[in-house]
């Protein structure tokens, strides 16, 4: 039996069920892992075996060579800058615009806090598919559609979905710490920066992680606003090598740039869950 | 408890507020601008857009001042056994909501302990999050195949009779999907596990195991409470995803599935509005869809004080 | 504190500015117009990258010709499925560009509600002669103001496809059936013959697992329909037709095909592999072959077999039917270079080298037939001589767009309508019936008023 689920004393007992779960979470992992390594084995496929083939896994014959054409594709590359260029600005500045916004949602008094805060969800509920075109006039008409201003700057005024997290989040800190840092003399901006952003350093590192992988993956949006091609972004690249009629589509190399495409939001996972997981030890929160 | 003595001190604030309280409001509103601001750039002017659009029979490519028809894209929808049939699908497909949580919570639970190769394991559940979509729907045709699907060898291997069709069959075809879906988002609700259980004080633990709690009464007791916050999240922000799903179906099914039985209601809004080009009547879904899901959050936020638990 | 109000307005007001000064900066370089007097045309097409390359080439190469009067083409393109979405949000945006596409179906609602350049004056101003396109095509594109077929043209073809039928020789070998006559289409009943010899088990496992052919409901069904004279909808579009009697023969002899003679996969067997999934994989001995199809079929590691084009089987009127496609070039009303804008137009649309790497008589691989009659005799004979990849029975092709008298094309119905809401349902509900859970009659009996329903709604929607 264990005695307790995180920490503590490791008991015997807590050691064995490490062991199961290892056994439990790693059957759980192969399920969850299979779609990359199938999408590595396809990007060694013939077109006729994905096409055709009772879905077997194993290539026959083997067929290298897409991965450098890929990386020859001039489009790919600068699909993966311009995915940069969007993710960089709108993460920053809308990390910070959020992270604010969520703390003053929180922690702060202010008339009509709740309703704001609706309305702001609100924005959620309406399906993407009829602000669409509205939203596509609007860019027309500020010029932005040959450029990725709008992919980038309505990211900058913050994500109602981060701000609801980072909501959540701070509704398990104490009240009090607001009034005793006030009774410190700090302001209102500082409360947020000295006192709070270092407490939800961890749940604003999750959701940028969400937000990145959002943006790398998103594909609609950029279609519809960014006609250019110099400004297409990385899925939007991939969906290009896509073709309406499934027989001209190049799998193998639609396969071999989704796992390239893949790679920097699991390193970028791999490296920053420590961020995540050990954002407690900063958090400072006593029971 | 101390929650409902902060509003009402607030309350009692509020015909005069102290200067401290003032400046406070002041400040907690330039805090949230930002947002504000960025809805009334890009978000007002467009709903206002499509709101005008669903009072008449926009097209895409006619006026819409010049085919005003008022209300009756709106009464039209009342009757549309279409429009109420996705509807009806969609709600079927939230039942994936809770599962999702607990087996998520679950996991995160576990990963947060210290096991080694846990970071690795973590990693690999996020795969499907990040996977490409094309790849993930040939895998789960693959998984679902009537003839040699994975789940069918392992239904013929075990029962020793041949598995349903799981996406050829107006009742299955539902089910393959909220599988399709849990295991898609699991690795989302996973992280957002592990980050809000890195909230909760050790020492609880620590207090609990003193008094001779045991691991599952701990989980109930101490982790369940605690991350509630994080579940209300993934509730709402689940229910408000959960009623615009349509990539999902378009991966999996052709054309709605046998008999339209796996389209959700905005499958069918893009179908309408694109597809038919009935752009008018598209946004009048929209509204429609976009009450339903208000009014579903908003009794969800009336009924979060019972559950939900914050520190304070 | 007020350090840091002060900071935040600043950080707001900057915010601002750069979003204003940026939308100025980019609005202003809008226009059709630059300094220098010169025009700067805008394009806008789906392509696949095959396709993108070679029209780069003939703009670049138009460019070129025109120096002195064009300063720049900017040149986008999309993927098929998001085109008409995008094409949407420019008409609302009021910004089309000079020149895009248009497909038959739309012909009639952008010329009437004013997005579409009448061509046919600036055609003539220009000097440019249609003579030399197939004005079968070019037929689809005219209007006269109230219906589509005759009148002012409104766009040059970008291509004409033909959905024809293929079958796979190795298919034929190994069961000892000789060939299709590539002069004569079969009838329905040596039809099933053949398809029976060729629906097997090949590995002796006691299941069959090769079939005479697999169909697609959706887009191999009107062959049947309109060999056996009948038709989705009256001629106008206004009337569902699917209770003449002809009509539903046709579709009783293309489900019996499935349950009687039980010469296809079933509903179920579609269902884990699909029907064309199969003939990639050599398991059925006719699928369809469209002119788009021909590059990828050609290719060993896309379809490693031989094969050859033929015609779909004939009911009752004793023609073979398939359905034909095209998209053509169109010229925005509001261009500010509509002689420009057409002149490019009528390049891309016959621009012989263009046309050449486009049908695969140059170095690249075919994705359509050439547009000009006078290359079509130069690409037969290529065909002929071997010094291109094409199957040898390229006449099957032609046969269809000109027309025979045993081989003919038409449009589908839904081209003729507003939109495919109506059609749409028939498709789904289908499937049951092909799986023999719904008896047919009752289908048609049901379905028809439905279908009357969204037709006029959608009819009424347009006007």
């Amino acid at each position: 039996m264990a005695k307790a689920s995180s920490g503590g004393v490791r008991s015997k007992g807590s050691r064995a069920l490490d062991k199961v779960l290892l056994v439990v979470l790693s059957l759980g992992a192969v399920i969850m892992v299979f779609p990359l390594f199938y999408m590595i084995m396809c990007s060694f496929m013939t077109k006729n075996q994905i096409l055709s083939a009772n879905f077997s896994i194993i290539p026959n014959p083997w067929r290298g060579g897409m991965y450098s054409e890929v990386l020859h594709k001039g489009l790919f590359l600068s699909g993966i800058r311009n995915s940069l260029t969007v993710a960089i600005p709108v993460l920053v500045v809308g990390g910070f615009t959020s992270s604010l916004a969520a703390f003053s949602f929180a922690k702060l008094r202010f008339k009509g806090r709740e309703q704001m805060f609706l309305a702001l969800l609100a924005t959620m509920m309406i399906p993407f598919a009829v602000v669409m075109i509205p939203q596509y006039v609007m860019f027309t008409k500020m010029g932005w559609t040959n450029s990725l201003l709008p992919l980038i700057i309505p990211g900058l005024f913050g994500n109602v979905s981060i701000i609801f997290f980072l909501r959540q989040n701070l509704s398990s800190i104490p009240n009090d710490m607001v009034d005793a840092a006030k009774i410190d003399g700090c302001t209102f901006f500082q409360i947020y920066y000295k006192v709070f952003l270092p407490m939800m350093k961890g749940a604003l590192m999750t959701q940028i992680i969400l937000w990145f992988m959002g943006i790398w993956n998103d594909y609609l949006a950029p279609t519809i606003f960014v006609q250019s091609e110099k400004w297409y972004t990385l899925q939007v690249v991939i969906r290009s090598f896509n073709d309406q009629y499934a027989v001209n589509s190049n799998y193998p190399l639609i396969m071999a740039a989704s796992v390239i495409a893949m790679l920097p939001t699991l390193l970028l996972f791999f490296f920053f869950q420590r961020y995540i997981i050990e954002s407690m030890a900063l958090s400072g929160v006593k029971g | 408890m101390a929650k409902t003595t902060v509003t009402k001190a607030a309350k009692a604030g509020s015909p005069r507020m102290s200067d401290m309280a003032l400046k406070e409001q002041r400040w907690g509103r330039l805090f949230v601008a930002a947002p504000f601001i960025g809805f009334c750039l890009f978000s007002a002017f467009p709903i206002v857009f499509a709101f005008v659009a669903s009072l008449s029979n926009w097209t895409g490519t006619n006026s819409i001042f010049a085919n005003f028809n008022g209300l009756s894209n709106y009464i039209e929808l009342f009757t549309d056994s279409r429009f109420w049939m996705t509807v009806g699908t969609t709600i079927i497909y939230m039942i994936g909501i809770p599962v999702g949580m607990i087996l998520g919570l679950l996991i995160a639970t576990a990963m947060n302990r210290k096991i080694p190769g846990v970071k690795i394991l973590r990693t690999m559940y996020y795969v499907p999050v990040i996977s490409s979509l094309v790849a993930v729907a040939i895998l789960w045709a693959w998984v679902f195949n009537y003839d040699f699907g994975l789940l069918n060898l392992i239904i013929q291997a075990i029962s020793g009779k041949h598995g349903p069709n799981w996406l050829g069959n107006e009742f299955w075809v539902k089910v393959a999907m909220i599988i399709f879906m849990v295991w898609k988002g699991l690795g989302t609700s996973v992280i957002l596990y592990l980050s809000g259980l890195q909230n909760i004080p050790r020492d609880y633990y620590e207090a609990a195991s003193i008094d001779g709690a045991n691991g599952w009464q701990a989980f109930r007791n101490i982790t369940v409470p605690l991350v509630s916050p994080v579940t209300f999240y993934l509730l709402i922000t689940g229910i408000i995803g959960g009623f615009q799903v349509f990539v999902e179906v378009s991966v999996m099914v052709t054309n709605g599935g046998l008999n339209y039985s796996a389209a959700t209601v905005v499958y069918y809004l893009w179908d309408t509005a694109f597809k038919h080009q009935r752009m008018g009547y598209g946004s009048a879904m929209a509204f429609v869809l976009a009450i339903i899901i208000f009014i579903v959050t908003a009794i969800n936020f009336k009924g979060q004080d019972k559950w939900v638990k914050t520190i304070d | 504190m007020k350090k840091a109000s002060r900071f935040l307005k600043r950080l707001g007001c900057l915010a601002m500015a750069s979003i204003l000064a940026l939308s100025c900066l980019s609005g202003c370089g809008g226009g059709g117009g630059s300094s220098d007097g010169k025009a700067k045309l805008k394009v806008f097409f789906f392509a696949n990258d095959h396709e993108k390359e070679i029209f780069q080439q003939i703009i670049d190469k138009f460019k070129a010709a025109h120096t002195d009067e064009i300063s720049d083409i900017e040149f986008q393109i999309t993927t098929q499925s998001e085109y008409a979405t995008t094409l949407t949000g420019m008409m609302t945006a009021k910004d089309l560009p000079d020149v895009f596409y248009v497909g038959p179906e739309s012909v009639k609602n952008f010329v009437d509600n004013g997005y579409l350049a009448d061509l046919t004056p600036l055609l003539s101003e220009a000097n440019i002669s249609t003579d030399d396109l197939p004005q079968n095509i070019l037929n689809v594109y005219r209007y006269d103001g109230t219906q589509t077929g005759s009148g002012d043209l409104y766009a040059l073809p970008k291509d004409l496809s033909t959905f024809a039928y293929g079958y796979n020789k190795d298919v034929f070998d190994a069961a000892g059936v000789p060939y299709p006559d590539p002069n004569k289409p079969y009838t329905y009943d040596e039809f099933v013959e053949v398809c029976k010899k060729l629906t097997m088990d090949t590995n002796g496992d006691g299941e069959i697992d090769q079939w005479g052919a697999s169909f697609a409901d959706l887009y191999m069904l009107y062959p049947f329909i309109w060999s056996n004279g009948a038709s989705f909808t009256s001629e106008d579009g206004k009337k569902i037709t699917i209770s003449d009697p002809k009509f539903v023969e046709a579709l009783q002899k293309y489900i019996d095909l499935t349950l009687v003679h039980e010469v296809t996969p079933t509903v179920d067997q579609d269902t884990a592999l699909g029907p064309y999934q199969r003939w990639i994989a050599g398991q059925t001995g006719f699928y369809a072959a469209a002119t788009w199809d021909v590059a990828s079929f050609m290719d060993p590691e896309t379809f490693p077999y031989n094969w050859d084009l033929c015609y779909y089987p004939t009911l009752s009127t004793g023609v073979s039917y398939t359905w034909s496609g095209t998209v053509g070039f169109c010229v925005s009303a509001t261009s500010e270079h509509k002689e420009l804008a057409v002149e490019l137009a009528s390049y891309l649309s016959t621009d012989a080298e263009g046309q050449k790497e486009l049908s695969g008589m140059g170095e690249t691989v075919s994705v359509q037939l050439p547009n000009p009659l006078s290359l079509q005799e130069e690409f037969k004979q290529m065909v002929a001589d071997g010094s291109m990849k094409y199957p040898s029975n390229v006449d099957v092709m032609f046969n269809y767009l000109n027309g025979t008298d045993y081989a003919k094309t038409r449009m589908t119905e839904p081209t003729y309508t507003p939109n495919s809401a109506w059609i749409d349902m028939f498709w789904e509900q289908l499937t049951d019936v092909k799986a023999g859970r719904r008896d047919l009659n009752e289908f048609i009996e049901t379905i028809e008023p439905e279908m009357q329903e969204a037709l006029d709604k959608a009819w009424e929607t347009a006007n």
